[in-house]
């Protein structure tokens, strides 16, 4: 989908990286920045799918609190009173079933494409919040999802992956590279060789002390124990311990050079303005090493550390599912009634990735202007690059408030959509043939975070 | 009181006779003077001593000097001699006496020659002379080399406030009681030339002036007699030369025209490398930037980098940023004339330069001469070498270029009428990694015709043309490949009249604009791509205007100027305008119905006064005060919804839904010399207030939007600030220091939300900066070297910064609620430049310099932008500062001429 500013702030800001970026330079800096109040987050959708539907309640944080994405990180808005309207009167009841997760428990509830509906949420402490009447607008059917292979440059999005812990992985670079390198070189180690290079280092902050491989010492399942062996015969008593905790060991992948870029083709609803919104899911396998799972140990000036390595028995495959993090949105603007191929995310082509198959999912919704304003605004500030071409930034203005208090700013969005899905493999074998094998030292369910699903158990659509 | 001004101007034709020896306090007389006559001894005083008396003959007559005089002081005798007499004597200065008598109400024509020299010329006929009533001298002021007239040259009628500054073809005109007078006609790059006439009646005055030797003696900024800041009834404006221009530091070795204003008070940008000026709180489309009468829409080359005028052909540039005279209108803030040099009339010329980005080659010469000449510029780019050096493939795969090229013809009929013709074109292309091909382009040509009606009017027909167009061509993908153009055409007439009756100065006049803007044409490339074919429908408009204004000088205290513009504009049909339901907030969804205009109908027509009026109340010969209004109407505006004006932005003209923008300003000013003029200090406050300024909705997509109206949202804009300047014009030393305090405000609300920014609550604009802080500094170290160095310091822009974060679906989103509510951090850069002439011989054939510059000496990290991003996939808040150009830049230019 063409959207001529976005094409614009990539070409000026071309122009500007070509000609002058050469002395230019960013740094990351922490300013102090205004502190808001704390605001009701909502975040609403209702399709036209038989599903249940969520209305997720929660509150805004200050900007730098990079907890937002921990569980339960934001204080949910509880015990509210959430409902569905529709614009015959009709009312739908949406129930708690975690703390801020309120659902709707009508089996076979759905909207319907024509009809409009409003979100009312009554807070615990008598605010009532209403959403403006939104339309749900038809959408038509996905006709195809076209993959096509692209080199990652500057000019494609930037790769996705939804997981923090491992994009450095993916990026070539290892976690925690001295330890990869030493739990790697030392696997079967012996631990007084080891001891030997720690009377060289000795004083040295962060550097190996001990090395201890729980699987050959079996009946020593006490790591105090352990440690307060090893420490003896170090000099150190346990009391030098501060903490213990896990590490993540995985040596870098090749950095993806290509990606498959996910294109839909469809055709335009003529005659009306429609404005979409791509959702994507994939679901890959992957296989990991849970029996070099090991746990590191600092003492109390953070010097020095101790790992040892302690084996897990699961799990070495399981299937990770998420949903791409970026936005994908259309305006038929320039395109009113005609067929399109929509470019929408690009997965980076790695041994993360195709190991084996990847799962795709693609749903094209319908939203409405205010949501795609929504969206684009939202959008708009991951395109941000310092150029003095970029759009101000801009609130991305919710279509919920107050009704006895309007000036009061509620953040999110209450989406009404209907929705038509098209679900594919991706992948080449010619292509994963060539890949770095993916390594992680653990159990690969703790892959998993808040948006990464980990399962042991093979998905129905998963080839034998 | 006539009388007293030719005493006066006695007073300083002295200045031209000291020399050093015994000074007055020292000098001693020593004689038996029984009943000479005072005359006599005068005489022998002043050939002994380098003492020198200045007085009418009339006075000396029966003045006798009685009595015997030992080693007495100069001083004690004089008021001996004169105790009986009804005369005072004024120490002018160490070697000069100036005798003083209270005035007589006539006229005299008969004072002594000149000491310097200077031969008198006499205007008029002593036939026509009628005492009190101002005689009109008119003339050409030209180049004695190449009889090329030179405009912009300041006429200074010393010790009145009279004066006058030629116009683009030379002309001049002054009204003076006749009497005699020391006429100054000063210009940069020429020597001052002085003139003594005798004035009975109305005549002519040509005058030529010469190359100035070596420019010792230059001056930085120029173009206005020595006390015309005190003593003018403008205010708030400023003109800088060619020669200031090409010795102040360039990024790049690339003079910049437009970017030099930056370095005045009241004038400032949103960053480094980008092209819009925001003159005293206006936005960067509220100045008209006019070439030779012809209007510039996009000044840019590369993004902004570097301005599309091309310095070797630029003679000036003027600035008005207060007090707008009534012949502009159009644009609320500013007018910024660029005058173009005139082909040297008698031979060939050629100058050139070759820096680090750019060559630029001219050539001026006679076509038939003393009639007609000629002077034509181009100027090429070579930035593919920078792009190559990138190591980026894309970066590399990219090419840029650009080029502009100027042409000026100019043909005398006679003394009194002539006619110039300017063309301009400039171009810029890139082409990205890809296909894709981006270019954007301006056009502008003007003629004008000059004549010198009778003895009291002269006129100025202008008929001006202007063109600027982008187009986008995109191709990364074929199902996106498209096309895409946007156009303005703009054709005007206006013819200006000035005269001068009496203490009165009138200009009037009338301009007529056509407008054309093709907003955009969108088609699809290629069998592959999904695009439609999108044509935003044609506007056509028409601006007329009237206008009027007097100069009066009510007594030599006070004067003022009144003047009155009167301006039309209408939206011509074809056209269609969309109707949208009013109780809902304006969006493509929202539109009820829609009115058919047929063509040539008004579609929307705006009319409105323009009120201009000046103040100058002049305390003493040194210090006024000044007070000035103007309302300011503006009917094109240019919208963009990123920090810095790019070439892609598009104007938009006012019709049926987008009002006019209106401004009024109020300034007051406090002027004072100080060291003979030499020193200049001034403050001047300002307050200025915008009716719907126009802003843009959150989330707006401006090209090709057939429902752009609904994307804009109109509201109040308010300005306020002081500008102190403290400036030193002439002397191996010279420049100036400048403090502005200024601040914008722009408050947009409705009864939607969707609709107001900032949620209806006042904010700062982008390029609001409270404070500024310039030096410019020039120093002729030798007559081979000199240096030229400025230093600015301002408080860092607004920018707009989340105030929480939350995130949906698991993306992170950042609250950005008060507009513009942070600042980046302050900034500032000092630049050098040193430069050399490589042949000081008197008859040079081939002249060369070469300049040395250094931008941002010491390499501050400069804040470009601060901006807040969600890292890792939306996970992770980040702010980053981007600096740009944050080391030293070197640079060297050589710039020839022969």
């Amino acid at each position: 989908m063409v959207r001529l500013s976005n094409i614009k702030i990539s070409i000026l800001s071309m122009g500007l990286l070509g000609t002058f970026l050469l002395t230019g330079c960013f740094k990351e800096i922490e300013p102090t920045l205004p502190l808001g109040d704390t605001k009701l987050v909502v975040e609403a959708r209702l399709t036209n799918e038989a599903v249940t539907h969520f209305v997720k309640l929660s509150e805004s944080q200050t900007f730098f609190d990079s907890a937002l994405f921990t569980p339960n990180s934001t204080s949910p808005a509880t015990e509210a009173l959430v409902e569905l309207v529709n614009d015959e009167g009709r009312i739908i009841r949406l129930f708690e079933s975690e703390p801020g997760l309120y659902e709707t428990q009508l089996l076979g509830f759905k909207g319907e494409v024509g009809k409009r509906y409003q979100l009312v949420i009554k807070t615990q402490d008598g605010k009532e919040y209403r959403s403006g009447f939104e339309r749900m607008n038809p959408v038509p059917e996905i006709e195809a999802v076209e993959i096509e292979k692209v080199p990652l440059s500057i000019n494609v999005e930037p790769p996705v992956f939804p997981n923090p812990v491992l994009n450095p992985i993916l990026n070539g670079q290892p976690i925690q590279n001295n330890w990869a390198e030493i739990v790697n070189a030392l696997f079967v180690p012996d631990i007084w060789e080891v001891l030997a290079v720690e009377d060289r280092l000795k004083g040295q902050p962060g550097f190996l002390i001990g090395w201890f491989n729980a699987a050959d010492n079996a009946q020593l399942n006490d790591e105090s124990e352990i440690m307060a062996g090893l420490l003896a015969d170090l000099g150190y008593t346990q009391q030098d311990i501060l903490s213990l905790a896990n590490i993540t060991i995985a040596p870098g992948l090749q950095p993806a050079t290509q990606g498959y870029e996910i294109k839909i083709r469809s055709t335009d609803l003529p005659g009306e303005r429609n404005y979409y919104k791509w959702n994507l899911k994939g679901t890959f396998a992957v296989d990991t090493n849970p029996q070099r799972f090991s746990r590191m140990g600092t003492n109390k000036q953070g010097a020095l550390r101790f790992v040892f390595n302690q084996p897990k028995s699961c799990c070495d495959q399981c299937w990770l599912s998420f949903e791409f993090p970026s936005i994908h949105l259309f305006n038929d603007r320039l395109t009113d009634g005609k067929p399109f191929l929509a470019k929408t995310a690009t997965i980076p082509i790695n041994g993360f990735f195709f190991d084996q198959n990847f799962y795709l999912e693609v749903e094209q919704s319908s939203v409405s202007l205010g949501a795609l304003k929504f969206f684009e605004a939202v959008n708009e500030q991951t395109l941000s690059n310092g150029s003095l071409f970029d759009s101000t930034p801009t609130t991305a203005i919710s279509n919920i408030s107050n009704v006895d208090n309007p000036d009061e700013q509620v953040l999110g969005y209450f989406t009404v959509s209907a929705v038509s899905t098209f679900k594919t493999f991706v992948g080449d074998p010619i292509d994963a043939a060539l890949l770095d094998e993916f390594t992680y030292f653990d159990d690969c369910q703790t892959l998993a975070n808040s948006l990464i699903n980990a399962s042991v158990e093979k998905p129905d659509f998963w080839p034998n | 009181m006539i009388k007293r001004f030719v005493l006066l101007f006695l007073i300083f034709s002295g200045i031209a006779s000291t020399s050093f020896g015994q000074s007055y306090s020292e000098v001693r007389i020593t004689g038996d003077y029984n009943g000479r006559p005072l005359r006599d001894v005068l005489f022998e005083i002043e050939s002994d001593t380098p003492i020198r008396f200045y007085y009418l003959t009339e006075w000396m007559r029966g003045l006798n000097v009685q009595g015997r005089y030992e080693d007495y002081p100069l001083t004690s005798f004089m008021e001996d001699v004169l105790a009986d007499y009804d005369l005072d004597i004024i120490f002018y200065d160490d070697y000069t006496i100036v005798f003083k008598k209270e005035p007589v109400n006539t006229v005299r024509f008969d004072v002594p020659d000149d000491a310097s020299g200077l031969i008198t010329e006499v205007i008029g006929d002593s036939s026509k002379y009628i005492a009190g009533r101002n005689a009109k001298i008119t003339g050409t002021v030209r180049d004695a080399n190449s009889e090329v007239a030179v405009s912009g040259v300041n006429i200074e009628v010393e010790d009145t406030d009279k004066g006058s500054v030629t116009n683009s073809g030379g002309f001049y005109s002054l009204s003076l009681p006749g009497g005699i007078y020391y006429v100054k006609f000063d210009h940069i790059g020429y020597g001052e030339e002085r003139k003594r006439i005798k004035v009975f009646s109305s005549g002519r005055l040509d005058v030529d002036l010469f190359d100035a030797p070596y420019e010792l003696e230059e001056v930085t900024i120029t173009g206005e007699a020595a006390d015309i800041n005190v003593t003018s009834t403008q205010m708030g404006v400023t003109q800088l030369s060619q020669n200031t221009l090409n010795k102040m530091p360039a990024f790049m070795g690339e003079v910049d025209v437009v970017k030099s204003l930056l370095l005045l008070p009241g004038v400032t940008s949103v960053g480094e490398g980008t092209t819009g000026l925001n003159v005293r709180g206006g936005s960067a489309d509220q100045n008209l930037l006019l070439l030779e009468g012809a209007p510039i829409f996009n000044s840019s080359h590369v993004f902004g980098f570097f301005s599309i005028f091309n310095s070797d052909v630029v003679n000036d540039v003027t600035l008005y940023r207060g007090g707008i005279p009534a012949k502009y209108g159009g644009r609320l803030s500013s007018v910024m004339e660029i005058g173009l040099k005139e082909g040297d009339q008698e031979e060939l010329h050629g100058t050139g330069g070759a820096g680090l980005v750019a060559s630029r080659l001219t050539l001026q010469g006679p076509i038939a001469k003393g009639k007609t000449s000629f002077i034509f510029s181009g100027r090429g780019s070579y930035l593919n070498y920078i792009l190559k050096r990138i190591d980026h493939k894309d970066i590399q795969n990219s090419t840029a270029s650009f080029w502009d090229a100027t042409l000026k013809l100019d043909h005398r009929f006679s003394q009194k009428s002539r006619l110039t013709a300017t063309g301009y074109v400039s171009d810029d292309e890139f082409t990205l990694g890809s296909d894709s091909v981006i270019s954007w382009s301006n056009k502008a040509a003007s003629i004008k015709y000059s004549k010198i009606f009778g003895e009291n009017l002269i006129g100025d027909f202008t008929a001006a043309y202007s063109n600027y167009e982008f187009s986008i061509f995109f191709d990364e993908r074929p199902e996106e490949a498209f096309n895409m153009f946007y156009d303005i055409d703009y054709a005007s007439f206006r013819a200006d009249f000035t005269t001068n009756r009496n203490n009165h100065k009138i200009d009037f006049g009338l301009q007529s604009i056509f407008y054309h803007f093709q907003p955009g044409d969108f088609r699809p490339v290629g069998s592959l791509s999904s695009s439609n074919t999108i044509k935003v429908d044609n506007e056509r408009s028409i601006e007329n205007a009237l206008y009027l204004s007097d100069e009066i000088e009510l007594n030599p205290k006070l004067s003022f100027m009144l003047g009155l513009r009167g301006s039309m504009f209408s939206a011509l049909g074809p056209g269609v305008v969309s109707i949208y339901d009013e109780t809902l907030p304006r969006d493509p969804t929202t539109q009820v119905d829609s009115l058919q205009f047929g063509s040539g109908e008004a579609i929307e027509t705006y009319f409105g006064l323009e009120p201009r009026a000046s103040l100058r109340y002049q305390i003493d010969d040194v210090s006024s005060v000044k007070l000035g209004y103007n309302r300011m109407r503006q009917y094109i505006n240019l919208i963009s919804n990123t920090t810095a004006p790019t070439p892609f932005d598009i104007w938009q003209s006012s019709n049926f839904h987008i009002k006019p923008q209106t401004g009024d300003q109020l300034s007051l000013g406090y002027f004072r010399n100080f060291l003979d003029n030499q020193i200049e200090a001034s403050i001047e406050g300002y307050y200025k207030s915008t009716d719907f300024a126009i802003d843009y909705k959150d989330g707006a997509d401006l090209l090709v939007n057939r429902n752009l109206e609904a994307d804009l949202v109109q509201g109040d804009a308010e300005a306020f600030g002081v500008e102190v300047l403290l400036q030193k014009r002439s002397g191996r030393l010279n420049g100036w220091a400048s403090y502005t305090y200024s601040r914008t405000f722009l408050h947009i609300d409705s009864e939607f939300r969707s609709e107001r920014v900032n949620l209806g609550n006042r904010y700062p604009a982008n390029f609001d900066k409270p404070h500024d802080l310039t030096f410019v500094m020039n120093y002729q170290i030798s007559r081979r070297w000199s240096f030229a160095s400025n230093f600015t310091y301002s408080t860092g822009r607004p920018v707009t910064a989340p105030e929480s974060r939350y995130s949906i679906n698991g993306i992170g989103v950042s609250n950005f609620v008060e507009r513009n509510g942070f600042r980046i951090p302050d900034y500032h850069r000092l630049d050098i430049s040193f430069t050399t002439e490589t042949n000081l011989k008197k008859d040079k054939k081939w002249e060369g310099s070469w300049t040395f510059a250094i931008y941002n000496v010491y390499s501050r990290d400069n804040a470009y932008s601060v901006f807040f991003k969600n890292q890792d996939n939306n996970r992770i808040p980040k702010a980053f500062k981007l600096s740009i150009l944050a080391r030293a830049f070197p640079s060297v230019t050589y710039n020839f001429k022969f």
